[in-house]
């Protein structure tokens, strides 16, 4: 690459990610200002005094630490209990000859496809209703640990194993359970971080459930009490910038240490769609 | 082990799947179509309305705007999201140095929730306090009420939702780029190919799987945008009618206004449409994907 | 090996964190208080943990915020469950509340509770809580919409203050005055009038000063669609087609009390339940906020005024807690914390005083006066049957569709609902 080719694409990168840091610069300089600071007019860059009382008063307000604890034990149990149903199903599917096999499989195909909010009312109804889950934290959990998706990432790894392999286990006398605990599932331990790193995600950004299901602040994720940040009468938006720092900072800390075990264990995603 | 046998453990090794999508999904679908046909009260009771519902839907202007608003957002919003992102994920390909501070600069919108994206941008677009206007005063652009002005809001949640899912995308991208052997790269710079041939003729066709990926999940989150619209939006102004998407409003009629039965009736038309949608995605994709 | 450890600490954690509700094994029965407002929270957590203390071993009450926005959509989905919050607010929404029973009524705890007296209410408060012959609700407080203006602003154009007699006129000629010279001294961006979009503190007001009531009294009939509302509407809406008012879109992002403190607008209409706000702002502290009435209508310039109530969920598991919550949090010393800290004006006579002792900065005077002469809030407590009118004020505001046929097609809309539900 000549030296001019590379000095652009330095310019182009260096703007680029003024515009997707940019908006968090200010996100944070405007939670470090008074109420009457972030309306000022004209507007200031920087407060007169640095605010840090702002996150000790919404953190009075809401409980981030009840908020932080909550999201990981329902990410946490989220991508533990779906890890093993899909790749139970996914070795069955993979390894394992029964009859209506293919037509399962056909079946669990056409769910992929379906929205998951269009089950919000039925959802409701079985769980917070009948089951009687409202405001707590194992109705977040239970929709999203039956995943199609993850069957279908898990049973590509799955097929990959040669033939062989299981052979000689069988040989040996080994159970299916075992096959599948013993010798597949560390074999397909990257399909699990990769199939566990998007659960994360997904699990760990979704608002419109948590929002329905559960009523009090100390039984919602990260997501869902952020949104509670905007009151109707009154917003003080250094207090919302705040708790929207709040909730970014750990894991911009935690992504910038594992930037490349995450960007490999998303590659292994992409692999057939 | 004999043929029953393994039958049976393959029938338990699904059973916990099975029995999960039978009750959450097949059930609960089940459970969504009754109600469509019935008329439900604040606090749970019901009467049958036979297809009323439906009716009043293909009737209801909000709905088609709603309708509309999604294919706004889908129909502009892949294209976009996918072809920016391919560009961001080659130039964060390249060999150069501060390339892990750009990385983790741009991936920075995908690790954040989603309802802080949206209290984020719904004060950067602030008409009178935000920081968008204000810097587009600097270079003397009219100020503009982004967010509610009816006329403009669809393009204002568009930026943001490009700006958020292009982050996450470049992901998927990068990772898929890391994965193109270099003996073709190196094969290529032999016969004396440029840049640009080398980009289009070589990068793109053996990224065309990860690209479709990419292209099926942005379609699935676009189809499904909720949060953005939702947080940056007040909900009684008129801006969130003209901004309004499927699910959004969707949310508003089953639980904003209680209208169950309405809302299960919206979500079995959007369901069909969404259905129809990804599947002609998949039967393009054999013209344009190829697998190696 | 590790592994399989991994994942059997996993699965018990779970089942320890997550397992269904456990039955709580401490005698404190627990309460919880459902209500929306951030700023009340703080001082009415004051008045739950004295409440905590003085039942100590008995009940352990708690409260549940959620905001405006999603309040009711959660209240509706929970009450009808045992999750349902014990006591929450109610407002002007009652009888929604009160026909879907799911509202303990409170009759007969009135009746057995020999020393609560309902005259330390105000009659007024109490009868808003009373619907079908029955008592649903204690009242909390009440409140009331009142002027408020920037000395600064006035002073700097040279405009004199709004007096106390003055009347829509004035204010049209006031406002008119105000944009003349901001437009002068080229300040666009500054506007001479602001209202919330809420009905309340806003339009309710100006229509039931004409005599064009939202909803009448007795819940029957709508007036907005009839020729003296329809004017009062273009009155508004010219008010913001001449920029006198801050326009439809800025007032659908930005509330009008965050345009008056920074100086961006010159005259708001505002409740009661933000006094507050403006005795702290910078403004206020330099003394620089004026309050007044609202200017007089076709009829009169009285506020229209709602308040809250404490309510019992009928699902509750522990109503003779709840009980006791909401005659505690109604009581003299709670509505006097919560007045003497400027969030309520309360609804019983002896804790009222306190409330003007809360300001320095604003006279508290002008929101006592507002209080006295209000009338209530019109609404007939169904607030589904009011949407279709209430989409077509927001719809004629952002001019986008004629003001006259779109409210009068909202109103014919809504009246129609309400005749339904009257059947």
């Amino acid at each position: 690459m000549t030296k001019l080719k590379k000095y652009w694409i330095h310019v182009t990168l260096v703007l680029i990610s003024i515009i997707f840091v940019g908006p968090f610069l200010w996100m944070f300089l405007t939670s470090l200002k008074t109420y009457e600071e972030t309306i000022q007019v004209p507007m200031i860059w920087l407060p007169d005094e640095i605010q840090w009382v702002n996150y000790q008063i919404v953190n009075e307000k809401f409980p981030f630490l009840t908020l932080y604890f909550n999201t990981v034990v329902v990410v946490i149990a989220t991508v533990f209990l779906q890890l093993l149903i899909a790749s139970l199903a996914a070795f069955a599917f993979a390894r394992l000859a029964f009859p209506g096999k293919n037509l399962l499989f056909l079946t669990f195909l056409g769910l992929l496809m379906v929205p998951g909010q269009i089950f919000l009312i039925p959802h409701f109804q079985i769980i917070g209703v009948q089951l009687n889950l409202i405001d707590t934290l194992t109705a977040l959990v239970i929709p999203n640990i039956f995943s199609v998706f993850g069957v279908f990432l898990l049973r590509q790894f799955f097929a990959a194993i040669p033939q062989e392999l299981e052979d000689a286990a069988k040989i040996d006398g080994c159970s299916s359970l075992r096959i599948y605990w013993q010798i597949m599932m560390p074999l397909v331990t990257p399909g699990l971080v990769a199939l566990g790193i998007l659960t994360m995600i997904n699990s760990w950004k979704e608002l419109l459930w948590p929002l329905i299901v559960n009523q009090s602040i100390e039984k919602m994720t990260l997501s869902a009490g952020l949104a509670n940040l905007i009151g109707e009468h009154t917003t003080y938006h250094e207090q919302v910038m705040a708790g929207a720092v709040i909730s970014v900072l750990p894991m911009v800390i935690i992504f910038a240490f594992f930037q490349r075990k995450f960007v490999e264990s998303i590659a292994q995603t992409g692999i057939k769609g | 082990m004999n043929k029953h046998r393994e039958a049976l453990t393959g029938y338990l090794f699904i059973a916990p799947l099975f029995l999960g999508l039978a009750v959450l999904f097949l059930y609960a679908f089940g459970q969504n179509i009754f109600l469509s046909f019935n008329d439900v009260g604040v606090f749970g009771e019901r009467t049958f309305v036979g297809l009323e519902n439906f009716r009043e839907l293909l009737q209801d202007p909000v709905f088609k705007r709603a309708l509309g608003n999604t294919f706004f957002y889908t129909g502009l919003g892949v294209p976009l999201i996918v072809s920016i992102s391919i560009c961001l994920a080659w130039l964060l390909n390249q060999k150069i140095k501060g390339q892990v501070f750009y990385r983790t600069a741009i991936f920075i919108p995908a690790i954040t929730l989603p309802a802080a994206i949206g209290l984020l941008w719904r004060w950067l677009y602030n008409s009178q306090y935000g920081l968008i206007n204000f810097l587009l005063a600097k270079v003397g652009i009219e100020p503009r009420a982004w967010i509610s002005d009816p006329d403009i809001v669809r393009w204002s949640i568009l930026i943001v939702l490009v700006w958020a899912s292009v982050s996450y995308m470049v992901i998927i991208l990068l990772a898929g780029l890391q994965r193109i052997s270099s003996v073709y790269y190196d094969a290529a710079q032999i016969d004396g190919a440029n840049t640009r041939q080398i980009f289009f003729k070589i990068t793109l066709p053996l990224l065309s799987p990860t690209i479709f990926f990419v292209t099926i999940v942005s379609m699935i989150g676009t189809l499904q945008i909720f949060d953005l619209i939702f947080l940056m939006i007040r909900a009684d102004t008129v801006a969130y009618q003209y901004a309004n998407s499927l699910v959004t409003y969707f949310y508003e009629a089953a639980f904003g206004l209680n209208l169950r039965g309405y809302g299960a009736a919206i979500s079995v038309v959007s369901l069909i449409l969404i259905f129809l949608i990804t599947y002609v995605q998949f039967r393009l994709q054999k013209r344009w994907v190829h697998y190696d | 090996m590790v592994k399989k450890f991994l994942a059997a600490f996993f699965v018990s954690a779970l089942a320890l964190t997550l397992g269904p509700i456990a039955p709580s094994s401490a005698k404190e029965k627990e309460i919880t208080l459902a209500l929306w407002d951030e700023v009340q929270k703080p001082i009415i957590q004051q008045s739950i943990d004295k409440f905590n203390k003085k039942f100590k071993g008995k009940y352990k009450a708690s409260i549940a915020q959620t905001p405006w926005g999603e309040f009711w959509t959660k209240l509706d989905a929970t009450m009808p469950t045992r999750s349902t919050p014990d006591v929450t607010w109610m407002n002007v929404f009652l009888p929604k509340y009160a026909n879907g029973k799911v509202l303990e009524p409170l009759g007969p705890y009135i009746k057995k509770d020999k020393k609560l007296k309902m005259n330390q209410y105000v009659p007024g408060r109490v009868a808003a809580f009373n619907y079908n012959n029955e008592q649903w609700a204690l009242p909390k407080g009440m409140d009331a919409v009142f002027v408020a203006y920037n000395k600064e602003i006035f002073d700097k154009y040279k405009v004199s203050y709004p007096r106390a007699n003055w009347d829509r006129k004035s204010l049209q000629a006031i406002t008119k005055l105000l944009r003349t010279k901001m437009d002068a001294a080229g300040a666009t961006s500054e506007y001479p009038l602001a209202m919330e979009l809420d009905l309340q503190p806003s339009t309710a007001n100006f229509l039931a000063q004409d005599g064009a009531d939202f909803v009448t009294l007795d819940k029957k009939k709508t007036l907005a669609g009839t020729p003296t509302g329809i004017a009062t509407f273009q009155y508004v809406v010219d008010l913001m087609d001449s920029r006198r008012m801050a326009p439809y879109t800025v007032l659908s992002e930005t509330k009008a009390s965050d345009l008056f403190i920074s100086g961006k607008a010159a005259i708001i209409f505002v409740g009661s339940w933000k006094a507050k706000i403006l005795e702290n702002s910078s403004l206020g502290k330099a003394k620089k906020i004026g309050l007044v009435q609202q200017p007089k209508g076709k009829i009169h310039n009285y506020s229209v005024a709602g308040g809250l109530g404490y309510a019992m969920a009928k699902n509750s598991q522990n109503k003779a807690g709840a009980w006791e919550l909401i005659k505690y949090l109604t009581g003299r010393q709670s509505m006097t914390n919560e007045a003497l800290n400027g969030i309520e004006f309360p609804a019983r006579p002896d804790a009222q005083r306190a409330y003007a002792r809360g300001f320095e900065n604003i006279d508290p005077q002008v929101i006592l006066a507002a209080t006295r002469t209000a009338v209530p809030y019109p609404h007939n407590g169904n607030p589904a049957s009011l949407l279709p009118l209430q989409n077509a004020i927001a719809l004629a505001y952002s001019g986008k569709a004629p003001v006259a046929e779109t409210i009068r097609a909202g109103a014919a809309a809504t009246q129609k609902l309400i005749d339904e539900l009257n059947k």
